[in-house]
């Protein structure tokens, strides 16, 4: 979970939102290392669709993000922020839905009506999520993304199979990746508790016995 | 994190099948994540951005400041009329003490004209300058004092002599 002070050898989110008020960009910079990937993540929750249509929506509703996020410390300089992550990610899930109902607004009614229930739907999923939880769920992203990268070149190519192995078409994913059907069951089963062992190892939680 | 963990059940190894389940879709998600782009940077102008927020960005005196130019320009325009038109009146009135201008009163009689002196004595006729003593007399201010110049006193001062 993302911190919002760290550690005595870095300075502290307040420290560079005054920095930032002030016009340093290196600041803002530290910033956006520290939370533009959350930002680019609650904006791809609210608008998966968008994102997956236009590779250009994510950029452009984060670059939106971050220039609120400027004037909004500009404009509140006497208030202190008590939590970066919380307040970019609010800023972030807001932006996109206004963008949403925006883009819709001009569409066709059929496009509209399919773009109003799947946001209708990721609205009330994230309605259980506070920021912190949202925030957890990118750290824990990040964690498979590092320990997959760690896998053998067999475990790649059998992870590339993912969408037929999720749906237990084990015949078809074995046949395309030239092994039979019991190994691939098992190399697939070594690949997930290798990465829930990674997983607890950085996470610090402990197996249960 | 707790939290999270708790939710998902991925360390949980008595339900092997269905964390497995959960684990397989959190790498789901994160190939969707991957392959929207996600995990790339923002490409963002910071120094454009706060140069932008700067530019912008007015003094906070000029807010009020803004109040208290308008008054002191009001009072600044006043005191300029209040100015102008004292001065006018002013010069009117110094215009009016040094006025060399000699002109003729409505019934005749020479602004400078007066009875008080020896007309007789300043007669000189027309081709004679008037003394300065005499210039009094000098009605028709031609400078002499002649015949005309007599007709002239003797209108207004009631003769050359005065009948008992």
């Amino acid at each position: 979970m993302p911190s919002d002070t760290k550690s005595c050898n870095q300075p502290s989110d307040d420290f560079l939102i005054r920095a930032v008020i002030s016009g340093d960009a290196a600041a803002l910079r530290e910033l956006m290392d520290r939370y533009d990937r959350l930002v680019r993540y609650c904006v791809f929750r609210v608008s998966k669709s968008r994102c997956q249509a236009d590779p250009h929506w994510l950029d452009a509703i984060a670059s939106e993000v971050w220039s609120g996020f400027v004037e909004r410390c500009r404009a509140k300089s006497d208030e202190s922020v008590n939590s970066v992550s919380a307040l970019l990610s609010r800023m972030a899930r807001n932006r996109s839905i206004s963008a949403l109902r925006s883009a819709t607004g001009n569409e066709s009614t059929q496009s509209l009506d399919s773009e109003t229930n799947a946001l209708a739907q990721t609205l009330s999923a994230d309605e259980d999520l506070e920021p912190s939880e949202v925030a957890e769920r990118l750290e824990l992203l990040e964690i498979l993304r590092d320990s997959l990268s760690d896998l053998d070149g067999v475990d790649r190519n059998i992870c590339d199979e993912l969408g037929l192995i999720m749906e237990r078409r084990w015949k078809e994913a074995s046949e395309r990746l030239e092994m039979s059907e019991s190994t691939l069951r098992s190399r697939w089963k070594g690949i997930l508790d290798r990465l829930k062992r990674t997983i607890s190892r950085k996470t610090g939680e402990t197996f249960a016995p | 994190m707790g939290t999270v963990w708790d939710s998902m059940g991925i360390c949980d190894m008595s339900k092997s099948e269905h964390k497995h389940e959960l684990l397989e879709q959190a790498i789901a998600e994160l190939v969707e994540v991957e392959q929207a782009g996600v995990f790339r940077p923002t490409r963002l102008d910071e120094r454009g951005l706060l140069m932008d927020a700067q530019t912008v960005a007015r003094p906070a005196w000029l807010k009020w400041g803004k109040h208290w130019a308008a008054l002191a320009a009001m009072v600044g325009i006043s005191v300029v009329v209040w100015s102008v038109m004292f001065k006018m009146q002013f010069d009117q009135i110094n215009s009016g003490r040094n006025q060399s201008v000699v002109t003729n009163s409505p019934d005749g009689r020479a602004p400078n004209s007066g009875c008080s002196g020896d007309f007789l004595n300043c007669f000189n006729g027309p081709t004679k300058l008037a003394m300065v003593s005499c210039q009094t007399f000098d009605y028709d201010l031609d400078g002499d004092i002649d015949m005309l110049d007599m007709q002239t006193y003797q209108q207004n001062c009631q003769g050359l002599r005065r009948l008992p």
